[in-house]
Protein backbone atom coordinates (compact mmCIF):
# COMPACT_ATOMS: atom_id res chain seq x y z
CA UNK A 1 0.00 0.00 0.00
CA UNK A 2 1.40 3.64 -1.17
CA UNK A 3 0.99 6.82 0.42
CA UNK A 4 -1.17 7.89 -2.42
CA UNK A 5 -3.49 4.40 -1.39
CA UNK A 6 -3.58 5.00 2.54
CA UNK A 7 -4.83 8.79 1.19
CA UNK A 8 -7.69 8.39 -0.82
CA UNK A 9 -8.56 5.26 2.12
CA UNK A 10 -11.87 6.19 3.97
CA UNK A 11 -11.90 5.41 7.83
CA UNK A 12 -11.54 1.76 8.75
CA UNK A 13 -14.54 0.57 10.18
CA UNK A 14 -14.79 0.52 14.10
CA UNK A 15 -11.28 2.75 14.22
CA UNK A 16 -12.36 5.84 16.23
CA UNK A 17 -9.88 8.60 15.89
CA UNK A 18 -10.96 10.58 18.64
CA UNK A 19 -13.03 8.76 21.90
CA UNK A 20 -15.64 9.68 23.68
CA UNK A 21 -13.85 11.29 26.37
CA UNK A 22 -11.86 13.36 23.71
CA UNK A 23 -8.60 11.20 23.77
CA UNK A 24 -6.98 10.63 20.56
CA UNK A 25 -5.69 7.25 19.41
CA UNK A 26 -2.41 7.60 21.28
CA UNK A 27 -4.33 9.00 23.99
CA UNK A 28 -3.60 12.32 24.16
CA UNK A 29 -5.83 15.22 23.99
CA UNK A 30 -7.01 17.52 21.17
CA UNK A 31 -4.27 20.94 22.50
CA UNK A 32 -1.59 18.24 23.06
CA UNK A 33 2.27 17.69 21.58
CA UNK A 34 3.72 14.44 21.05
CA UNK A 35 6.70 14.07 23.16
CA UNK A 36 9.29 16.23 21.81
CA UNK A 37 13.05 15.44 22.08
CA UNK A 38 15.59 17.78 20.51
CA UNK A 39 19.62 17.22 20.33
CA UNK A 40 22.15 20.18 19.11
CA UNK A 41 25.27 19.37 17.48
CA UNK A 42 24.91 15.42 17.04
CA UNK A 43 27.27 15.18 14.10
CA UNK A 44 30.80 15.99 14.03
CA UNK A 45 31.66 16.39 10.33
CA UNK A 46 28.89 19.26 9.68
CA UNK A 47 29.00 22.51 10.95
CA UNK A 48 26.41 22.93 12.58
CA UNK A 49 23.34 19.69 13.23
CA UNK A 50 20.35 18.68 15.38
CA UNK A 51 18.44 15.69 16.08
CA UNK A 52 14.95 16.23 16.75
CA UNK A 53 12.06 13.50 17.92
CA UNK A 54 8.05 14.42 17.49
CA UNK A 55 6.64 11.42 18.44
CA UNK A 56 7.42 8.57 16.13
CA UNK A 57 9.06 11.18 13.98
CA UNK A 58 12.85 10.91 13.70
CA UNK A 59 14.91 13.80 11.66
CA UNK A 60 18.38 14.63 11.47
CA UNK A 61 19.45 17.92 10.14
CA UNK A 62 23.08 19.12 9.07
CA UNK A 63 23.97 22.33 8.27
CA UNK A 64 27.18 23.48 6.25
CA UNK A 65 28.80 26.80 5.77
CA UNK A 66 28.66 29.84 4.70
CA UNK A 67 30.85 27.81 2.17
CA UNK A 68 31.63 28.48 -1.93
CA UNK A 69 28.41 28.32 -3.72
CA UNK A 70 28.01 25.37 -5.84
CA UNK A 71 26.86 25.77 -8.63
CA UNK A 72 28.47 28.39 -9.07
CA UNK A 73 25.80 30.51 -11.28
CA UNK A 74 23.54 30.21 -8.60
CA UNK A 75 25.45 32.94 -6.10
CA UNK A 76 24.42 36.15 -5.31
CA UNK A 77 27.16 38.77 -4.97
CA UNK A 78 24.98 40.48 -2.66
CA UNK A 79 23.99 38.07 -0.13
CA UNK A 80 23.98 33.81 0.91
CA UNK A 81 21.56 31.53 -0.63
CA UNK A 82 20.13 28.42 1.57
CA UNK A 83 20.08 25.50 -0.06
CA UNK A 84 17.95 23.27 1.70
CA UNK A 85 18.00 19.16 0.66
CA UNK A 86 15.08 17.39 2.68
CA UNK A 87 15.09 13.55 2.26
CA UNK A 88 13.28 10.79 2.97
CA UNK A 89 15.00 7.93 3.75
CA UNK A 90 13.72 4.41 2.12
CA UNK A 91 13.10 2.94 5.72
CA UNK A 92 11.51 6.17 6.90
CA UNK A 93 7.82 4.64 5.93
CA UNK A 94 6.35 1.96 5.72
CA UNK A 95 6.25 0.82 2.32
CA UNK A 96 9.72 1.33 1.25
CA UNK A 97 10.34 4.90 -0.28
CA UNK A 98 12.10 5.12 -3.77
CA UNK A 99 14.74 7.06 -2.76
CA UNK A 100 15.63 10.37 -4.61
CA UNK A 101 13.89 13.78 -4.71
CA UNK A 102 10.03 13.64 -5.99
CA UNK A 103 8.00 16.48 -6.19
CA UNK A 104 6.53 16.26 -2.37
CA UNK A 105 10.62 16.79 -1.19
CA UNK A 106 11.33 19.44 -3.52
CA UNK A 107 8.30 21.33 -2.47
CA UNK A 108 9.08 20.65 1.04
CA UNK A 109 13.22 21.69 0.45
CA UNK A 110 11.43 25.39 -1.16
CA UNK A 111 9.52 26.08 1.84
CA UNK A 112 11.82 25.13 4.67
CA UNK A 113 14.25 26.84 2.95
CA UNK A 114 12.50 29.80 2.42
CA UNK A 115 11.65 29.78 6.00
CA UNK A 116 15.43 29.54 6.87
CA UNK A 117 16.17 32.45 4.19
CA UNK A 118 14.18 34.95 6.38
CA UNK A 119 15.49 34.29 9.50
CA UNK A 120 19.34 34.19 8.42
CA UNK A 121 21.48 37.43 8.17
CA UNK A 122 21.91 36.39 4.69
CA UNK A 123 23.83 39.76 3.92
CA UNK A 124 26.96 38.90 5.96
CA UNK A 125 27.56 36.22 3.77
CA UNK A 126 27.77 37.23 -0.07
CA UNK A 127 28.67 34.32 -2.67
CA UNK A 128 28.26 32.27 -0.49
CA UNK A 129 26.11 29.12 0.26
CA UNK A 130 24.20 27.80 3.41
CA UNK A 131 23.35 24.21 2.47
CA UNK A 132 20.87 22.53 4.80
CA UNK A 133 20.36 18.83 5.23
CA UNK A 134 16.86 17.49 6.45
CA UNK A 135 17.21 13.62 6.77
CA UNK A 136 14.23 11.99 7.71
CA UNK A 137 14.96 8.49 9.73
CA UNK A 138 11.39 7.49 10.52
CA UNK A 139 8.31 9.61 9.35
CA UNK A 140 5.14 9.73 11.12
CA UNK A 141 3.74 12.91 9.55
CA UNK A 142 4.54 16.32 10.45
CA UNK A 143 8.18 15.92 9.23
CA UNK A 144 8.27 18.96 7.50
CA UNK A 145 7.38 20.84 10.41
CA UNK A 146 10.00 18.48 12.75
CA UNK A 147 12.56 19.34 9.75
CA UNK A 148 12.36 23.34 9.99
CA UNK A 149 12.59 22.52 14.12
CA UNK A 150 15.85 20.72 13.74
CA UNK A 151 17.28 22.99 10.75
CA UNK A 152 16.92 25.90 12.95
CA UNK A 153 18.21 24.35 15.98
CA UNK A 154 21.14 23.26 13.30
CA UNK A 155 22.28 26.41 11.69
CA UNK A 156 22.00 28.31 15.03
CA UNK A 157 24.52 25.41 15.86
CA UNK A 158 26.56 26.27 13.01
CA UNK A 159 27.22 29.80 14.45
CA UNK A 160 24.96 31.26 11.60
CA UNK A 161 23.81 34.63 12.74
CA UNK A 162 19.94 34.52 12.54
CA UNK A 163 16.95 36.50 13.78
CA UNK A 164 15.22 34.08 15.74
CA UNK A 165 14.95 30.27 16.21
CA UNK A 166 12.06 28.55 14.25
CA UNK A 167 9.85 26.13 15.43
CA UNK A 168 7.28 24.45 13.92
CA UNK A 169 4.24 22.32 14.10
CA UNK A 170 0.90 21.16 12.76
CA UNK A 171 -2.58 21.39 13.68
CA UNK A 172 -5.15 20.07 11.91
CA UNK A 173 -8.95 18.50 11.98
CA UNK A 174 -10.08 15.54 12.94
CA UNK A 175 -13.26 13.54 13.22
CA UNK A 176 -15.03 17.06 13.47
CA UNK A 177 -12.08 18.47 16.25
CA UNK A 178 -9.37 20.89 15.62
CA UNK A 179 -6.38 19.20 17.31
CA UNK A 180 -2.55 20.02 17.50
CA UNK A 181 0.30 17.97 16.04
CA UNK A 182 -1.05 15.20 13.95
CA UNK A 183 0.12 11.34 13.63
CA UNK A 184 -0.05 9.45 11.12
CA UNK A 185 -3.64 7.79 11.40
CA UNK A 186 -5.13 11.41 11.98
CA UNK A 187 -3.02 12.69 8.72
CA UNK A 188 -4.51 9.71 7.03
CA UNK A 189 -7.96 9.96 7.63
CA UNK A 190 -8.52 13.46 8.95
CA UNK A 191 -9.89 16.15 7.40
CA UNK A 192 -7.10 18.96 7.07
CA UNK A 193 -3.45 19.37 8.27
CA UNK A 194 -2.15 22.98 8.40
CA UNK A 195 1.54 23.10 8.80
CA UNK A 196 3.03 26.44 10.63
CA UNK A 197 6.08 28.26 11.65
CA UNK A 198 6.11 31.08 14.09
CA UNK A 199 7.93 33.12 15.55
CA UNK A 200 6.54 33.44 19.07
CA UNK A 201 8.83 36.85 20.19
CA UNK A 202 7.71 38.62 17.12
CA UNK A 203 4.12 36.79 16.22
CA UNK A 204 5.34 36.48 12.69
CA UNK A 205 4.55 33.12 10.52
CA UNK A 206 7.29 31.77 8.35
CA UNK A 207 5.35 28.84 7.09
CA UNK A 208 1.77 28.20 6.33
CA UNK A 209 0.24 25.79 4.66
CA UNK A 210 -3.29 23.85 4.76
CA UNK A 211 -4.11 20.83 3.01
CA UNK A 212 -8.44 19.59 3.09
CA UNK A 213 -10.72 22.01 4.25
CA UNK A 214 -12.10 24.23 7.25
CA UNK A 215 -13.71 27.02 7.96
CA UNK A 216 -12.84 30.34 9.20
CA UNK A 217 -13.67 29.64 12.72
CA UNK A 218 -12.04 26.14 12.48
CA UNK A 219 -8.81 27.59 10.62
CA UNK A 220 -8.23 30.10 13.57
CA UNK A 221 -8.23 27.81 16.28
CA UNK A 222 -5.93 25.98 13.96
CA UNK A 223 -3.53 28.58 13.95
CA UNK A 224 -4.20 29.30 17.36
CA UNK A 225 -3.31 25.73 18.64
CA UNK A 226 -0.28 25.46 16.05
CA UNK A 227 0.50 28.74 17.79
CA UNK A 228 0.69 27.20 21.70
CA UNK A 229 2.92 24.76 20.12
CA UNK A 230 5.51 26.45 18.42
CA UNK A 231 5.45 28.53 21.75
CA UNK A 232 6.72 25.31 23.60
CA UNK A 233 9.16 23.77 20.88
CA UNK A 234 10.86 27.22 20.82
CA UNK A 235 11.18 26.40 24.69
CA UNK A 236 12.76 23.37 23.54
CA UNK A 237 15.24 24.15 20.73
CA UNK A 238 16.21 26.49 23.31
CA UNK A 239 17.15 24.25 25.91
CA UNK A 240 18.76 21.95 23.42
CA UNK A 241 21.28 25.13 22.56
CA UNK A 242 21.89 25.75 26.18
CA UNK A 243 22.55 21.67 26.97
CA UNK A 244 25.02 21.84 23.71
CA UNK A 245 26.95 25.10 24.80
CA UNK A 246 26.64 24.32 28.88
CA UNK A 247 28.55 27.05 30.51
CA UNK A 248 27.72 25.66 34.02
CA UNK A 249 31.37 24.36 35.78
CA UNK A 250 33.59 25.81 33.43
CA UNK A 251 33.56 23.21 30.93
CA UNK A 252 33.04 25.79 28.11
CA UNK A 253 37.01 25.05 27.72
CA UNK A 254 36.70 21.72 27.75
CA UNK A 255 34.40 21.62 24.64
CA UNK A 256 36.42 23.96 22.73
CA UNK A 257 39.59 22.31 23.09
CA UNK A 258 37.28 19.10 22.06
CA UNK A 259 35.48 20.81 18.88
CA UNK A 260 38.70 21.86 18.01
CA UNK A 261 40.57 18.24 18.40
CA UNK A 262 37.73 17.24 15.84
CA UNK A 263 38.99 18.07 12.81
CA UNK A 264 42.42 16.16 13.59
CA UNK B 1 31.09 43.61 32.33
CA UNK B 2 28.46 41.19 32.12
CA UNK B 3 28.32 37.90 30.76
CA UNK B 4 25.79 35.07 30.19
CA UNK B 5 24.85 32.95 27.45
CA UNK B 6 22.26 33.28 25.03
CA UNK B 7 20.80 31.69 22.21
CA UNK B 8 19.38 33.20 18.89
CA UNK B 9 16.28 35.65 19.33
CA UNK B 10 17.13 36.19 23.12
CA UNK B 11 16.42 40.30 23.92
CA UNK B 12 19.53 40.93 25.94
CA UNK B 13 19.32 44.25 26.52
CA UNK B 14 17.24 48.05 24.99
CA UNK B 15 18.01 50.29 22.16
CA UNK B 16 17.89 53.13 24.37
CA UNK B 17 21.25 51.40 26.58
CA UNK B 18 22.99 50.12 24.16
CA UNK B 19 24.06 49.66 20.57
CA UNK B 20 24.27 46.69 18.57
CA UNK B 21 27.76 45.02 18.37
CA UNK B 22 28.71 41.72 16.99
CA UNK B 23 26.30 38.99 17.01
CA UNK B 24 23.12 41.12 17.77
CA UNK B 25 21.06 43.35 16.17
CA UNK B 26 18.68 45.70 16.90
CA UNK B 27 14.70 45.08 16.91
CA UNK B 28 11.57 47.31 17.77
CA UNK B 29 14.08 49.17 20.75
CA UNK B 30 15.50 45.68 21.48
CA UNK B 31 19.02 44.42 20.90
CA UNK B 32 18.76 40.44 20.38
CA UNK B 33 20.71 37.67 19.74
CA UNK B 34 21.70 36.09 16.45
CA UNK B 35 24.78 33.80 17.60
CA UNK B 36 24.73 31.10 20.06
CA UNK B 37 26.81 32.49 22.41
CA UNK B 38 28.85 34.62 25.41
CA UNK B 39 27.12 37.68 26.08
CA UNK B 40 29.13 41.21 26.71
CA UNK B 41 27.12 44.12 27.81
CA UNK B 42 30.17 46.96 28.21
CA UNK B 43 29.19 49.40 29.71
CA UNK B 44 31.72 51.32 28.77
CA UNK B 45 31.41 51.67 25.43
CA UNK B 46 27.84 50.56 25.58
CA UNK B 47 28.02 47.99 23.26
CA UNK B 48 26.21 44.73 23.34
CA UNK B 49 27.90 41.84 21.80
CA UNK B 50 28.02 37.78 21.53
CA UNK B 51 30.85 35.79 21.23
CA UNK B 52 29.88 32.92 19.42
CA UNK B 53 30.66 29.21 20.79
CA UNK B 54 31.33 27.75 17.20
CA UNK B 55 32.20 30.74 15.16
CA UNK B 56 32.08 31.07 11.19
CA UNK B 57 35.55 31.19 10.22
CA UNK B 58 36.86 33.62 8.08
CA UNK B 59 40.48 34.40 7.01
CA UNK B 60 41.78 36.69 8.89
CA UNK B 61 45.23 38.88 8.54
CA UNK B 62 47.92 36.70 10.18
CA UNK B 63 45.77 33.84 9.43
CA UNK B 64 48.65 30.42 8.79
CA UNK B 65 46.28 28.51 5.38
CA UNK B 66 46.62 26.03 3.50
CA UNK B 67 45.79 25.93 -0.18
CA UNK B 68 46.53 24.59 -3.25
CA UNK B 69 47.87 26.49 -6.17
CA UNK B 70 45.49 26.60 -8.77
CA UNK B 71 46.78 28.95 -11.76
CA UNK B 72 50.19 30.36 -12.43
CA UNK B 73 49.92 33.76 -13.94
CA UNK B 74 53.49 36.02 -14.79
CA UNK B 75 53.37 37.98 -11.85
CA UNK B 76 51.22 36.10 -9.42
CA UNK B 77 49.69 32.65 -8.73
CA UNK B 78 45.89 32.20 -7.93
CA UNK B 79 45.35 30.10 -4.83
CA UNK B 80 42.18 27.73 -3.39
CA UNK B 81 42.41 28.10 0.29
CA UNK B 82 41.70 24.60 1.93
CA UNK B 83 41.57 25.33 5.63
CA UNK B 84 42.99 28.17 8.10
CA UNK B 85 45.62 26.28 10.18
CA UNK B 86 44.29 25.34 13.84
CA UNK B 87 40.32 26.34 12.89
CA UNK B 88 37.58 23.82 13.42
CA UNK B 89 35.88 24.05 10.47
CA UNK B 90 36.07 25.16 6.79
CA UNK B 91 36.37 28.61 6.14
CA UNK B 92 33.37 30.77 4.95
CA UNK B 93 32.88 32.50 1.95
CA UNK B 94 35.44 32.79 -1.36
CA UNK B 95 38.33 30.10 -1.12
CA UNK B 96 40.16 32.09 -3.93
CA UNK B 97 43.32 33.65 -3.21
CA UNK B 98 46.41 35.23 -4.50
CA UNK B 99 49.93 35.22 -3.85
CA UNK B 100 51.53 37.61 -5.99
CA UNK B 101 55.30 37.12 -7.08
CA UNK B 102 56.95 39.85 -4.72
CA UNK B 103 55.50 38.31 -1.32
CA UNK B 104 56.83 34.48 -2.55
CA UNK B 105 60.46 34.28 -0.97
CA UNK B 106 63.00 36.92 1.03
CA UNK B 107 65.11 36.47 -2.30
CA UNK B 108 64.53 37.46 -5.90
CA UNK B 109 62.22 35.33 -7.86
CA UNK B 110 62.37 35.48 -11.12
CA UNK B 111 59.21 33.85 -12.22
CA UNK B 112 56.00 32.22 -10.14
CA UNK B 113 56.85 29.22 -12.19
CA UNK B 114 60.02 28.54 -10.25
CA UNK B 115 58.78 28.90 -6.77
CA UNK B 116 55.67 27.06 -7.44
CA UNK B 117 53.37 25.25 -9.81
CA UNK B 118 49.73 24.25 -10.32
CA UNK B 119 48.73 21.28 -7.64
CA UNK B 120 51.51 22.28 -5.41
CA UNK B 121 49.94 22.86 -1.77
CA UNK B 122 51.39 25.59 0.29
CA UNK B 123 51.14 27.19 3.43
CA UNK B 124 51.10 30.81 3.16
CA UNK B 125 50.14 33.64 5.54
CA UNK B 126 47.24 36.02 5.12
CA UNK B 127 48.33 39.88 4.20
CA UNK B 128 44.72 40.84 3.12
CA UNK B 129 41.71 39.79 3.56
CA UNK B 130 39.30 42.87 1.89
CA UNK B 131 38.57 43.09 -0.88
CA UNK B 132 40.32 39.89 -1.78
CA UNK B 133 42.62 37.36 -0.10
CA UNK B 134 46.85 37.99 -0.64
CA UNK B 135 48.76 35.83 0.86
CA UNK B 136 52.58 35.81 1.36
CA UNK B 137 55.47 32.50 1.92
CA UNK B 138 58.07 35.15 2.91
CA UNK B 139 59.41 33.13 6.01
CA UNK B 140 61.06 29.65 6.36
CA UNK B 141 58.02 27.86 7.90
CA UNK B 142 55.83 28.98 5.04
CA UNK B 143 56.15 27.79 1.37
CA UNK B 144 55.51 24.32 -0.36
CA UNK B 145 53.98 21.63 1.75
CA UNK B 146 53.36 19.38 -1.10
CA UNK B 147 54.06 19.27 -4.77
CA UNK B 148 53.96 17.32 -7.26
CA UNK B 149 56.81 16.32 -10.33
CA UNK B 150 55.88 18.60 -13.13
CA UNK B 151 56.34 15.39 -15.78
CA UNK B 152 55.42 12.02 -13.84
CA UNK B 153 52.95 13.65 -11.52
CA UNK B 154 54.51 11.43 -8.42
CA UNK B 155 55.25 13.07 -5.06
CA UNK B 156 58.23 14.99 -5.10
CA UNK B 157 60.49 13.78 -2.05
CA UNK B 158 62.98 16.00 -0.46
CA UNK B 159 66.39 15.80 -0.89
CA UNK B 160 69.33 18.32 -0.49
CA UNK B 161 67.04 20.73 0.24
CA UNK B 162 65.69 20.66 -2.72
CA UNK B 163 62.66 18.70 -4.51
CA UNK B 164 63.27 15.43 -6.23
CA UNK B 165 61.28 13.23 -8.13
CA UNK B 166 63.17 9.53 -8.06
CA UNK B 167 60.62 8.33 -10.58
CA UNK B 168 62.21 11.07 -13.56
CA UNK B 169 65.33 11.15 -11.61
CA UNK B 170 65.42 14.94 -11.48
CA UNK B 171 65.24 18.07 -9.30
CA UNK B 172 62.92 20.52 -9.17
CA UNK B 173 62.94 24.44 -7.77
CA UNK B 174 60.10 25.72 -5.20
CA UNK B 175 60.32 27.77 -2.21
CA UNK B 176 60.10 25.04 0.35
CA UNK B 177 58.53 25.52 3.49
CA UNK B 178 60.69 24.68 6.70
CA UNK B 179 58.85 20.98 6.94
CA UNK B 180 57.91 19.98 3.64
CA UNK B 181 56.37 16.20 3.65
CA UNK B 182 55.22 16.42 7.07
CA UNK B 183 52.20 17.89 6.48
CA UNK B 184 48.93 16.34 7.03
CA UNK B 185 46.87 18.18 3.57
CA UNK B 186 43.43 16.44 4.67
Amino acid sequence: MSYGDLMSMDLPEGLKLIDEEGKRLDGRRADELRPIKIEAGVLRRADGSAYVEMGKNKILAAVYGPRECHPRHLQDPTRAIVQCHYNMLSFSVDDRKRPGPDRRSVEISKIVGEALEYSIFLEQFPRTSIDVYIAVLQANAGTRCAGLTAASVAVADAGIPMRDLIPACAAGKVADTVVLDLNKEEDNFGDADVPLAYIPRTGEILLLQMDGHLTQAEFDRAIELAKGGCTTIYGLQQDALRRRYAFAGGDAQESEQEAGGNEA
Amino acid sequence: MEEKFVIPGEIVATAEEFVPGKGTYESDGKIVASEAGKLTLDVKSHTASVKPRNPVTEPKKKDKVLASITDVRSSMAICDILFIEGAARQITGDAEATLHVSSISSQYVETVGSAVRVGDVIRAEVTQSQPSTQLTTVSAHLGVVLAHCSRCKSVLQLKDKSLFCSECERYEKRKIADDYGAVSVS
